[in-house]
């Protein structure tokens, strides 16, 4: 009997071609956010908010990708971005090797920022990198207040917390104060944006944080 | 402007039932069968895996992922040893160090959250234990 070292990261292959992902989108100066959130957290709807306040200040692309339909895509595409959708299978979460395919049909030259929407998920997509240059965490109010601690993964890596659906909280049990206590436990410093995307509140606040960041890149 | 569509074809269906374990399990074997290749006839017994607290894994959904993902590959029937690596971080303010249980980033010495984290993300494949067969006698491993 022999024992072979190794000391491999297990998902080593993946983060090669993640790897080769970040090369292409920084060399084409894009910064690139993957959006991960539950289902009905809100991805695309905070996508749909975001778009149009993007015209004319900052180009840029959609990834897709679901375990199945082009349904978020088309919603995408009605303001006229250019989109891209990847379907899984019962794939949950969206793999480098399918964002890697999905750039070569995307104008790279003509955008500043590629936003992908990874598939509703909380963990899966939290342990694998697609060669992103954030993570954004999108929550919302009637998942409950105590998330940050339960996925700590997503938490303590994301750059900036989205919590959707705050005109909700007069409605539900969710404390605003204890879950930026559960998230500042996990990740002290990172911005968080409370916003409605059914009323719009607070949206704009988190648009500006999003075109500053790629102003300083 | 139309919708490009692509599509994950390989593993997609086994994968629907514990996805988070799955997916490491499979990624898994495929790196047991790239050093079983390395040693031609060789049986796999065992392999040893580091996993961080932070990536709330399973271990028995592991091994059971791991068991079918094996299925019909040179991993096939092997021992599957899990260690797990506690969270560990340093505070940046007093410089204590700490080991904690739940994802929580407080050094609770000063209670900063201004801190670095050491360990607990690992999701490694430590060692495979090997049995040579007859016909490949490696010089390394006498």
């Amino acid at each position: 009997m022999a024992k072979i070292p190794v000391l491999q990261n297990i998902l080593e292959a993946n983060e090669a071609i993640a790897g080769q992902v970040r090369q292409r989108l920084e060399r084409a100066g894009i910064i690139a956010y993957n959006f991960i959130g539950a289902p009905g957290a809100g991805k695309t709807s905070l996508l749909e908010q975001t778009l149009p306040r993007l015209r004319d200040r900052l180009p840029a692309a959609v990834i897709e990708a679901d375990c199945a339909t082009a349904r978020d895509a088309e919603r995408i595409k009605a303001f006229g971005v250019e989109v891209v959708q990847i379907n899984t299978g019962s794939g949950c979460h969206v793999p480098a090797h399918l964002v890697l395919l999905a750039l070569d049909s995307l104008p790279l030259e003509r955008i500043r920022l590629l936003a992908i929407e990874n598939v509703g998920n909380l963990i899966c997509p939290a342990e694998l990198d697609i060669g992103e240059s954030g993570k954004i965490a999108v929550i919302s109010v009637t998942e409950g207040d105590d998330k940050p601690q339960k996925y700590p993964m997503l938490f303590r890596q994301c750059c900036a917390v989205v919590l959707n659906k705050v005109d909700l909280i007069p409605h539900t049990d969710f404390r605003r104060e204890r879950f930026e206590n559960d998230l500042r436990a996990v990740n002290a410093g990172v911005p968080l944006f409370g916003i409605s995307c059914r009323t719009g509140e607070g949206v704009d606040a988190w648009v500006e944080w999003l075109i500053g960041q790629t102003a300083r890149e | 402007m139309f919708i490009r569509a692509f599509r994950r074809v390989a593993g997609a269906d086994r994968s629907a039932a514990f996805m988070h374990e799955y997916a490491i399990a499979e990624a898994l074997v495929e790196q047991i069968e790239r050093v079983a290749r390395e040693h031609p006839g060789c049986t796999v017994r065992s392999a040893v895996v580091a996993i961080g607290g932070l990536r709330r894994i399973v271990p028995d959904i592991l091994r059971f992922g791991f068991e079918i993902a094996a299925a019909d590959s040179a991993a096939a029937g092997a021992d599957l040893v899990i260690e797990h690596v506690p969270i560990r971080f340093r505070c940046n303010g007093c410089n204590a160090e700490s080991v904690v249980d739940e994802a929580i980033y407080l050094c609770p010495a000063c209670g900063s959250g201004d801190v670095t984290a050491l360990s607990g993300d690992e999701l490694m494949l430590k060692s495979v234990d090997i049995e040579d067969g007859q016909d490949s006698g490696s010089p390394e491993h006498p």
